[in-house]
């Protein structure tokens, strides 16, 4: 029990981007989206001041950035995060905070204007550092600034803190080698591999990420806490972090799963797959707690084109959202041309039609109208 | 195109089984379940591949779960006077197709891959699909019985036929599309489609827009106008304090000049009574010291009145008796004579004589008529008579001795009676009547003095005592000193009066406006707060409003294809009317005119999809007389004379004529399909449910189909035999295959 009470328990959470628009869903799911987000940040209160579990209650609450998906957020939205954040205050949870790259710190803007209960908002553009001698800790942090965001702060940053614990917030990119190049803070992985700090919670990529995992220090992306949208790094499920730091400094993190919806992508290749395997493929993702995208490529067959309409009509509502993307842009190799049926008068028409046309948007039309012509072949029910 | 033989191996049920079919009408009979269907299968198979979209089978459907392992079909067929056999391995998924040299009995194996074969094989059947492929060449058992109830049915089965695929009717693929239509968008009347909702939703997002914009316009302008409100609000506080400090250092300096002057003249009334008062006290002082001196007179004051009386008389009759005794002095020293009252009455008499003459003058002068005698004796008499009066009054005057002893007399009285007051008085001897008489009249006018001065005194001082008006004096000057000092602060601060007037007027007006300032202020900020309550973000209803338009416009893109769909297979259909009919109607005229043995001449499609039948030939399709539309109505009225004469009312059709007239149409439809080639014929077993006489007559249709045609006709009816032997075959190939 000794070694319990040294060690000091913290929450992190990044790119939550309260109030994000949503803008391709349709309005309600939009609205209830938004909520997600703001039900996923209760949560990580209730978390963090033992609400859930007494075990989890945490000394520390970290928000790397982006808290707001904008530095003009509504009214709603910044009372909501006032509210969160006196019920932290008023259960001793010490909370730091940083601003991102969506809700920049400026001086003047919502930041500056409203009061946010929190133990320290670090709003200076340079490393800013506080201590708590009660918890042995040093946080440092360093604010967002619009202006000067290509520099790499990290590589200049030397610093050694005079506590046994230290915890750093930082929001920028990591520069991996598939990213070369980007305004936002960035930063190399040996510049983090170089910090004597013990946890460096990051922000900025949305995708969960443990950067560093030494036994001393650790450094974490916690990702966004529901996916945003259908980009490869909001998908599937969402964390927050939850870590440990002895009194000699060594670091445990263990995710905790978050979102309440599933961002999910699935690409279909026409032209590979059957529409068996297809199908198959969609009714084992079915759930009503998941938001598809499926894409379509390659080229669709005659059978493929003629089933779609029922397929989609059969699947929509099983989701929360389902989005089908239609990059076929062939004609199906077995489009019966030569047939002396009405199907094949249609296909022929149909095809000397595409040919003769010139816009690509009247190709892609009459393409669609071949769509509709194979599907109304099929017997109706 | 004839099918020689099939073999299937680890096929379904068939272990390892061989059919050899003929030319002509081949009859394959057993019971149910014994694998007529399969055999169907089997024919599609070979010719195009195992697929669920052929056959409804899958690959675990087809293998045979015998030892052999095996599990392919062969078909030998021959195509004019060449024979083929195709072999698909399904367990290896292979095909091999081969041709049969009958000169060297060899058999020439195609070296290609298996979609040239396929090809291959297509271009020989002249169907590509295997779906139009099946329904081509099968004829079921409900489509006849669909044929046979009307003949507007016939032609809806033959145009299922050319639908190629599920047996759809063009009519219902158009009704399928207006289906889909009508999903997306309404027309007059109809339910409201997915776009039209969208639509309507948009509609509500733009009002909420542009209320939402109203709204925040409206705060913005408010909040605007509260912060111009705080500003002068602020302004109009400041102004106020400046005004109120301006107008408090005039009014204290005209206040503290009036006080000032106030006292001033107060200190002066006091000072002045002071002197008053004490010069006042000095006479009275010098009054009474001055009375000191008349002790004794004063000590019996009652007799002073009756002594100043005595005196006075005593004055009086010693100056009548100087002024006596001067006239006798007078009188010695001027002469006796004149003034002698001897004399005197002498001189009385002369004038009374004189008169009396003048008095006897005047009476004759009268009587005489003498009037300038009678005036001078007239004047005369006057003066004579005044002189005589003056002369008589002097000599009364002159007083005589007896008028001087009386008054030595009284006199002698009167010393005698004011020696007792004198002594009375304390006086010595020394003093005489007339300086103690002096004595009392100064007396009289010290005490008189002494009256005033304790008047004037009370007058003064009323009921204050000197102490206290020397105190308030004291006071008031002690306050004109400290508002000298306070005055010597505002020294040189000196506005000019229509400048307090106007800082009097500017403070009056910001003490009115500054509630009414107020008051608008917190009337704002309610309504702020009443904005801020029911707020609703525009950025959001904006991007709502972004996605319904991209929503329905991606709609309308779909509608737009369904419309453009509608609209090509419209056009599909009129070509097919066009091309096809006149093409089927040839064809079906030249069966039905060999199947009715020349009773009918003509199938006439001319008003498809009413088909009629007459008795003349084929005249070829006239384009000026017929609308080849599918949208021409049904049965609409046949007007045509010429061949109205000689044709024949479907209705009055028997059930075998239609028959004929159905397979004419089926088998020419099926020529048509396959461009020529005459493919065999499937049936499986279509005529169940024909009575005897029934079945005879399409039996005798099959046959004569089968001149043209294999058919292959699949049948659980023992009975086909039997009337099949009993009708005359001629120079017909019929050929009995028994299933086992």
């Amino acid at each position: 029990m000794g070694f319990m009470k040294t060690t000091l328990s913290f929450l992190h959470l990044a790119d939550l981007h309260i109030g994000a628009r949503f803008a391709f869903l349709p309005p309600e799911l939009a609205q209830l989206r938004r909520q997600h987000i703001k039900d996923a940040f209760a949560e990580s209160v209730r978390i963090a001041i033992g609400k859930r579990s007494e075990s989890e209650r945490v000394e520390v609450f970290l928000i790397s950035g982006d808290l707001f998906d904008s530095a003009n957020p509504s009214l709603v939205d910044i009372a909501f995060v006032q509210q969160q954040l006196r019920i932290l205050q008023r259960n001793n949870v010490s909370t730091f905070l940083i601003s991102g790259n969506h809700d920049w710190y400026e001086k003047g803007n919502f930041w500056d204007n409203e009061d946010f209960p929190v133990t320290r908002h670090f709003t200076s553009y340079d490393f800013d550092i506080y201590e708590d001698p009660q918890l042995d800790l040093t946080v440092v942090g360093i604010a967002f600034n619009r202006k000067r965001t290509s520099v790499n702060h990290l590589a200049q940053f030397d610093y050694e803190p005079q506590t046994s614990r230290s915890i750093l917030l930082y929001h920028g990119a990591w520069q991996n080698p598939s990213i070369t190049f980007t305004r936002d803070y960035p930063f190399k992985l040996e510049d983090v591999e170089k910090l004597r700090i013990n946890y460096v919670a990051l922000g900025h990529y949305h995708k969960m990420t443990k950067l560093v995992d030494e036994k001393k220090t650790k450094v974490c992306y916690s990702g966004s806490i529901e996916g945003l949208d259908f980009a490869v790094g909001e998908l599937g499920k969402r964390f927050i972090i939850r870590g440990e730091i002895a009194s000699n400094g060594d670091v445990a993190v263990v995710p905790i799963e978050m979102n309440k919806m599933e961002m999910e992508c699935m690409d279909y290749d026409c032209t590979t797959f059957s529409l068996n395997h297809f199908l198959n493929e969609l009714h084992k993702s079915v759930s009503p707690h998941r938001l598809l995208k499926v894409t379509l490529t390659g080229v669709p067959t005659v059978d493929f084109l003629m089933q779609m309409p029922k397929i989609k009509e059969e699947l929509e509502g099983q989701f929360a959202y389902l989005n089908f993307r239609d990059e076929t842009l062939q004609l199906p190799k077995d489009l019966p041309e030569d047939e002396q049926t009405y199907l094949g008068l249609f296909a022929r028409r149909i095809r000397s039609s595409i040919d003769q046309a010139t816009d690509p948007e009247e190709k892609r039309l009459l393409r669609k109208a071949l769509e509709y012509g194979l599907a109304a072949t099929c017997k109706s029910e | 195109m004839l099918l020689r033989s099939l073999r299937l191996q680890g096929f379904k049920k068939f272990k390892d089984a061989s059919l050899v079919f003929a030319k002509g009408l081949n009859v394959i009979c057993g019971p149910n379940e014994i694998g007529k269907t399969t055999i169907h299968q089997a024919v599609l198979t070979a010719f195009y591949g195992l697929g669920a979209r052929v056959t409804g089978l899958l690959r675990e459907d087809v293998e045979h779960w015998g030892e052999s392992g095996l599990c392919r079909v062969l078909l030998e067929y021959q195509v004019g006077s060449q024979l083929y056999a195709v072999e698909r391995d399904i367990k290896k998924k292979a095909v091999f197709l081969k041709r049969f040299d009958p000169k060297d009995h060899l058999y020439t194996v195609f070296n290609e891959d298996s979609k040239s074969i396929q090809s291959f094989i297509d271009d020989q059947l002249g169907i590509d699909s295997p779906e139009v492929f099946k329904n081509t060449v099968s004829v079921n058992q409900t489509e006849l019985v669909a044929a046979s109830e009307n003949l507007s049915a016939v032609s809806q089965n033959i145009e299922r036929v050319f639908t190629g695929r599920s047996s759809v009717s063009p009519e219902e693929i158009l009704e399928n599309l207006s289906s889909m239509r009508k999903k997306l968008k309404k027309n007059r009347n109809e339910k409201s489609g997915k776009i039209d909702l969208l639509q309507e939703e948009y509609e509500k997002n733009k009002q909420q827009l542009v209320l939402a914009q109203q709204q925040e316009q409206e705060r913005k302008d408010l909040e605007a106008r509260v912060i111009n409100l705080e500003i002068s609000i602020n302004a109009s506080q400041s102004k106020l304090k400046q005004l109120e400090s301006l107008l408090d250092k005039s009014r204290s300096r005209q206040m503290l000049e009036k006080r000032l002057k106030e006292l001033r003249k107060q200190y002066q009334a006091f000072q002045y009574r002071l002197d008053e008062y004490e010069k006042a006290l000095k006479n009275k002082l010098d009054a009474q010291e001055e009375l000191q001196e008349y002790k004794g007179i004063l000590s019996n004051r009652s007799s002073i009145d009756e002594f100043s009386y005595f005196s006075a008389r005593m004055a009086s009759i010693d100056s009548a008796l100087e002024s006596l005794m001067h006239q006798r002095v007078d009188a010695s020293t001027r002469g006796a004579s004149l003034h002698s009252p001897s004399v005197m009455r002498t001189l009385r008499l002369v004038l009374f004589a004189v008169l009396l003459i003048d008095f006897f003058s005047v009476l004759y002068s009268l009587f005489t008529g003498q009037f300038q005698v009678f005036t001078a004796a007239v004047g005369i008499g006057f003066v004579l008579l005044a002189a005589l009066i003056v002369l008589t009054f002097r000599e009364r005057k002159q007083p005589g001795v007896s008028d001087f002893n009386r008054l030595a007399i009284e006199r002698k009285e009167l010393k005698e009676k004011l020696d007792a007051f004198l002594m009375r008085w304390g006086f010595s001897s020394n003093y005489d009547y007339k300086q103690v008489a002096e004595m009392v009249k100064k007396l009289k006018l010290v005490d008189e003095m002494m009256a005033t001065s304790e008047l004037q005194i009370r007058t003064i001082m009323g009921s204050d005592t000197v102490k206290q008006i020397e105190d308030e004096k004291e006071e008031a000057a002690l306050e004109i000193v400290g508002l000298k000092q306070q005055l010597s602060q505002l020294e040189g601060y000196e506005p000019p009066v229509e400048q307090v007037q106007q800082w009097e007027h500017e403070y009056q007006e910001a003490i009115e406006q500054l509630p009414k300032l107020r008051e608008e202020m917190y009337t704002l900020q309610g309504r702020i707060q009443e904005l801020k309550k029911q707020y609703t973000s525009v950025a959001e209803i904006l991007s709502q409003g972004e996605f319904l338009q991209h929503a329905i416009q991606e709609l309308e893109f779909e509608h737009k294809a369904i419309l453009l769909a509608v609209d090509q297979f419209r056009e599909v259909i009129d070509n097919f009317n066009a091309v096809y009919l006149p093409q089927l109607s040839q064809k079906a005229s030249e069966y039905f005119y060999g199947i009715t043995n020349g009773k009918y001449k003509t199938v006439d499609l001319s008003r498809w999809p009413t088909v009629a039948v007459s008795m003349r030939g084929y005249e070829g399709f006239n384009q000026n007389k017929t609308k080849p539309s599918f949208l021409s109505k049904r049965n609409s009225a046949v007007d045509d004379d010429s061949v109205l004469s000689k044709k024949i009312n479907p209705q009055s059709l028997s059930q075998g004529t239609i028959d004929q007239l159905y397979f004419s149409l089926r088998v020419s439809a099926s020529e048509l399909l396959s461009k020529q080639t005459p493919l065999p014929l499937f049936l499986d077993d279509p005529f169940t449910h024909f009575d005897k006489q029934r079945l005879t007559q399409a039996l005798k249709i099959l046959l004569r189909i089968s001149q043209q045609h294999q058919v292959l006709y699949f049948t659980h009816d023992a009975e086909v035999g039997r009337v099949l032997e009993s009708l005359d075959r001629g120079s017909h190939d019929i050929t009995l295959i028994a299933l086992e």
